[in-house]
C-alpha cells in the first residue's frame, strides 16, 4: 500500500517478519558485542603475559578463545530465527504475534550472552595470571572460566527451545 | 598410542670434571637429566656452572645479533629459505679456533654498528652547524671575536620586517652612547645583524634593541664543538667549508662501512655454526647445574625411555670410568612424559601438548582425540577447495621452507586436517562455497542446482545442528568409555562400568524420547529405557556411601549431573555455527566476485575478488576452527577422563638451529 499516514508507516515497518529479523539482530549483536569485549579483555591480559614469556602463546590462545562462545551462540540463534522466518529461502509471512514471539525468543541469549561473556572474561584474565605463576595449571584456569559459560548455555537452550517449537 | 615407559639412569663417573660425562649424555640425545639431590648442597658448584653458561649465552646473543643484522648483506639464502649446514660433532666445539674467529666476527659487527650510529649522530650535528651559520656566510669577522678593547660585538636577529635605518635613527636619538647596527643578511626568518656597542654605556643600546625584538645569538656551544686547529680562523664561511668537508668524509666512510658489512656477511655460515656450538655448550652448562660433584666423582641422575636403553648401554659401556644402573621409577618420582604415536598421529601431539601432557602412567588420548579432531575440523571448515589449498600449501611449506620442529608438527597437522575438509566439502557440496552455482548463474545464466552428496548446510541449518549434536553425543560417550578403560587398567573394572554404563542407558533413553517426538513414533520405549537408566543411576551412583539412605540420596542427586551433560552437548552447536559462518562468508565473496556478469569488467572483478576473498576467509576460519576444535577436545572430551600434569620429556641434546648433524 502507499504509505500516507503514520500508522501505515508503523504497520509497514513492524510486520511480523521484520520483528523476527529484529530479534535475529538483537541476538547476534548483543551476544557478539559481549564476546568481542570479552575476548579483547583477555587478549590484553595475554599480551602482558606474553611480553614476559612468549612460549605460553598456545595456552593464552585457548583462554582468549573461551569467552568467544557467547558470540557463537548468538549467531546460532540468529541463524535459527532466520531459518524459521524463511530468510534463507522464501520469506514466510509471519503474523505480528509470531514475529514478536521470535523477537522475545532472541532476548535470553542476547542479554545473558552479553553479561556472561564479560564476566567470563574476568575469570579468564585471572586464569592468565594463574598460568603466569603456575605454568602447568591451565586445566584449572579453563575449568573456572568454563563454569561461567553454563548460564550462557542455559540461555541458549531457552532461546533455541522457544524458536524450534514455534508452529509456523 | 601410549606414554613411553621410563627408566631411571643413576650414574657415577670417576672424573670430577662433569663436562665429559655431560657431553657424552648430551650427544646420546635420549637422557632427560634431573637434579641429583644430596644431604649437603654445594651452591658454589651451581653458581660456577651458571657463570659459564652466561658467558656462552652472551656469545650466542652477539652471534645472533650479527646474523640478524647481516641478513640483507648475505649472498646465500638465509632464514625461512635457508638450508641447514651439514656438520659433525667435532664442528660444534667451542674450544676450536674457528669458534674464536666467529665470535670475533660478531664483535666486529657490533663495532661497525656502533660506528654507524656515531656517524649518523655526527652528520646530524654537522648539518645543524651548517644550517645555523647559513645567514652569516658573508660576515667577515671571526665568530669567537667578542669585540675590541673599548667595544663589544654582539650578533643577533631582528624581526623580518625591521627597517635597520629607522631603528638606528631612533636609538641614536634616544641614547648617548655610540653604536653601529650593521645588517649581515636578510632572511625570511629575520634580519641578521651585528651590533657594535661601547663597553661603557652600551647596555642602554642593547635594551633599546631588545625592545624592538632583537634576539641575541650565542655561538659558544658551536665553537666548543668545533676542533679548531691552532691559528685557524673561525670565520663562519670557513667553519661551513670545514663542516661540508667533514660531511663528505663521513659519507665516504659510510660507504666503506657497507663494504665492511658485506665482507663480514661472507662469514655468516661460520657464525651460524658458532651459534649452535655456543648454545649447545650453554645447554651443557645448564645440565651441569643439576649433577652432583664430589672431590673425585660426578653423580648424574637421568630418565631414559625404555626403547632407548640399548643405545644408552652401548654409549656408556665403552667407558671404563663410568658405572651406572637402570631402574624402574618409584612411586614418588616425578617422571617426565614422552608420548609414542604412529607417524600419522604424531602431529596431533601438538594439540595435546598445548593443553597439558598426561600424567605418567595414565592414558595417552592422542590417537582417539586425533580421530575426533580430524572429523570436527572437517565439519567446521567444510570446503573442498579450502582443504585442497590447506593441504597443498602445507606440503609445499614442509618441502621448501626451513622451519623448526615444533612448527613442522603444526604444519603437518593442518596438512592432514585439510583432507578432512575436502571430504566434508564433497559431502556438503562446497567448492569455495557456492562458487559453481554463482558462477554458472551470474556469468552464464545457467542454474545447476545443488552439488552436495548429503545436504546443503545453508539451506538446512537445523539438520546440521542435529548432526553436530550427534557428533557431540559420540564424543562425550567415547570420553566416558575411556574412563571405563582407565578404571579397568587400575583393576577397578566393575567400578568403572557402574560409573558409566547407567549413564549410557539413561542417554539412550533420552535419545529415544527425543527421536519419538521428532519422528512421531511411540514414546513408550524411550520412557521405559530412560526410566530404567534413571533407576540404575539412583541405585549405583551412591554405592560409595555406608549409610543406605545416603546411598539412595546420592544416587538421586547424581541425576543433577544431567544438566552438565546437556551443557556439554550444547557446546557442540559451535560446529554448526563455525561451519555455517565460513559457508555464508564464502557465498558473500562469490556474490561480489560474480556481480559483474559475463563482461570484461565482470571477469576482471572475478579474477581479483574471488582468490583474495577466499584466501582471507580461509585464514580467518582456520584460526577459529583450530581454536574451537581444540577447545572441544580439552573441555568436553578430556574433562571426562583426563589426568593431566605431566612434565615434558626434554632430553639433553645439542642445539641445532642452523646445523644438521651428520655422524
Amino acid at each position: 500500500m502507499e504509505i500516507t499516514t503514520f500508522s501505515q508507516f508503523i504497520t509497514t515497518i513492524f510486520t511480523g517478519y521484520n520483528l523476527a529479523i529484529f530479534g535475529a539482530f538483537v541476538a547476534a549483536a548483543f551476544a557478539g558485542w559481549g564476546s568481542a569485549k570479552a575476548v579483547g579483555m583477555v587478549g590484553q591480559a595475554a599480551s602482558g603475559l606474553l611480553s614476559e614469556d612468549p612460549t605460553q602463546f598456545g595456552k593464552t590462545l585457548i583462554l582468549q578463545a573461551l569467552p568467544g562462545t557467547q558470540g557463537i551462540y548468538g549467531l546460532i540463534t540468529a541463524f535459527l530465527i532466520m531459518a524459521k522466518a524463511g530468510t534463507l529461502g522464501t520469506p514466510i509471512d509471519l503474523t505480528l504475534a509470531q514475529g514478536g514471539y521470535l523477537f522475545i525468543a532472541a532476548l535470553p541469549i542476547a542479554v545473558v550472552g552479553y553479561f556472561s561473556a564479560i564476566h567470563q572474561a574476568k575469570v579468564a584474565c585471572s586464569g592468565i595470571s594463574l598460568i603466569a605463576k603456575q605454568k602447568n595449571e591451565i586445566g584449572k584456569a579453563i575449568t573456572a572460566a568454563a563454569l561461567v559459560e553454563t548460564y550462557a548455555i542455559f540461555a541458549l537452550l531457552v532461546s533455541l527451545l522457544m524458536i524450534i517449537f514455534l508452529k509456523v | 598410542m601410549s606414554i613411553s615407559r621410563m627408566m631411571k639412569l643413576s650414574l657415577v663417573s670417576a672424573d670430577s670434571g662433569a663436562e665429559d660425562i655431560i657431553k657424552k649424555l648430551t650427544w646420546l640425545r635420549c637422557a632427560h637429566i634431573t637434579r641429583t639431590s644430596a644431604d649437603e648442597e654445594n651452591p658454589d658448584q651451581a653458581a660456577d656452572a651458571e657463570n659459564r653458561r652466561l658467558i656462552y649465552e652472551r656469545d650466542a646473543t652477539a652471534l645472533n645479533t650479527a646474523l640478524m643484522g647481516l641478513r640483507n648483506y648475505r649472498e646465500d639464502k638465509a632464514g625461512l629459505f635457508g638450508r641447514p649446514i651439514k656438520a659433525t660433532r667435532a664442528d660444534l666445539d667451542v674450544d676450536s679456533e674457528r669458534y674464536g674467529k666467529a665470535v670475533g666476527y660478531s664483535a666486529d659487527y657490533a663495532a661497525l654498528r656502533a660506528r654507524e650510529a656515531e656517524i649518523s649522530a655526527e652528520r646530524t650535528r654537522l648539518r645543524q652547524q651548517i644550517e645555523s651559520l647559513k645567514p652569516w656566510q658573508n660576515f667577515d669577522v671571526s665568530l669567537d671575536s667578542r669585540g675590541t678593547a673599548l667595544t663589544e660585538l654582539t650578533l643577533g636577529v631582528l624581526p623580518p620586517s625591521s627597517d635597520i635605518d629607522v631603528i638606528s635613527a631612533e636609538i641614536a636619538a634616544g641614547c648617548d652612547s655610540e653604536f653601529a647596527l650593521l645588517p649581515v643578511s636578510r632572511e625570511p626568518g629575520g634580519v641578521y645583524v651585528s651590533v657594535i656597542t661601547m663597553k661603557d654605556g652600551g647596555l642602554a643600546v642593547t635594551d633599546e634593541l631588545t625592545r624592538r625584538g632583537f634576539a641575541k645569538l650565542e655561538f659558544s656551544s658551536l665553537l666548543a664543538d668545533i676542533n679548531t686547529q691552532d691559528g685557524e680562523n673561525n670565520l663562519p664561511s670557513l667553519i661551513t667549508d670545514r663542516a661540508k668537508a667533514a660531511l663528505e668524509a663521513l659519507d665516504e666512510e659510510e660507504e666503506s662501512l657497507s663494504d665492511k658489512f658485506k665482507a663480514l656477511a661472507a662469514h655468516c655460515r661460520e657464525m651460524e655454526l658458532a651459534y649452535d656450538a655456543a648454545m649447545t655448550r650453554a645447554a651443557e652448562c645448564a645440565s651441569e647445574k643439576l649433577v652432583l660433584k664430589t672431590e673425585k666423582t660426578t653423580v648424574v641422575t637421568a630418565w631414559v625411555p625404555y626403547l632407548a636403553v640399548p643405545a644408552v648401554k652401548a654409549g656408556l659401556d665403552s667407558d671404563p670410568a663410568v658405572w651406572y644402573t637402570l631402574s624402574d621409577p618409584s612411586e614418588d618420582d616425578n617422571v617426565p612424559v614422552k608420548l609414542l604415536n604412529q607417524p600419522a598421529v604424531k602431529p596431533f601431539e601438538s594439540v595435546v601438548g598445548l593443553y597439558s601432557l598426561p600424567a605418567y602412567g595414565s592414558f595417552d588420548p592422542t590417537f582417539i582425540m586425533s580421530i575426533f579432531f580430524f572429523v570436527i575440523f572437517g565439519f567446521m571448515l567444510g570446503d573442498v577447495l579450502y582443504g585442497l589449498l590447506l593441504t597443498v600449501g602445507c606440503l609445499i611449506m614442509l618441502k621448501l621452507l626451513n622451519i623448526s620442529a615444533g612448527v613442522k608438527n603444526l604444519v603437518k597437522l593442518f596438512a592432514i586436517c585439510g583432507v578432512s575438509s575436502i571430504i566434508c566439502g564433497v559431502l556438503f557440496g562446497s567448492y569455495f562455497g557456492d562458487l559453481p552455482q554463482q558462477l554458472m548463474k551470474n556469468m552464464f545464466g545457467a542454474d545447476i542446482g545443488g552439488t552436495h552428496l548429503w545436504f546443503d548446510m545453508v539451506n538446512d541449518p537445523i539438520l546440521f545442528l542435529i548432526v553436530s549434536m550427534a557428533i557431540g553425543v559420540i564424543h562425550i560417550m567415547t570420553g566416558m568409555g575411556i574412563k571405563i578403560y582407565m578404571s579397568a587398567k587400575e583393576g577397578r573394572l566393575l567400578d568403572g562400568i557402574l560409573d558409566v554404563v547407567p549413564w549410557y542407558v539413561f542417554f539412550v533413553g533420552l535419545g529415544l524420547l527425543g527421536a519419538s517426538s521428532a519422528f512421531g513414533i511411540s514414546s513408550a520405549p524411550g520412557k521405559a529405557v530412560a526410566g530404567a537408566g534413571a533407576v540404575f543411576l539412583i541405585l549405583t551412583q551412591g554405592r560409595g556411601e555406608k549409610n543406605p539412605i545416603m546411598k539412595v540420596l546420592k544416587g538421586v542427586m547424581s541425576l543433577y549431573d544431567t544438566v552438565s551433560y546437556i551443557s556439554d552437548l550444547l557446546s557442540y552447536s559451535r560446529i554448526m555455527a563455525l561451519g555455517l559462518a565460513s559457508a555464508v562468508i564464502a557465498q558473500v565473496v562469490n556474490l561480489f566476485g560474480t556481480m559483474g556478469g559475463n563482461t570484461v569488467v565482470g571477469w576482471l572483478m572475478f579474477l581479483l575478488i574471488i582468490p583474495l576473498g577466499h584466501v582471507v576467509n580461509l585464514v580467518i576460519n582456520l584460526l577459529g576452527t583450530f581454536v574451537h576444535d581444540s577447545r572441544l577436545q580439552y573441555i568436553e572430551f578430556f574433562g571426562k577422563f583426563y589426568e593431566d600434569g605431566g612434565t615434558p620429556f626434554v632430553p639433553a641434546a645439542p642445539v641445532t638451529k642452523y646445523t644438521e648433524i651428520t655422524e
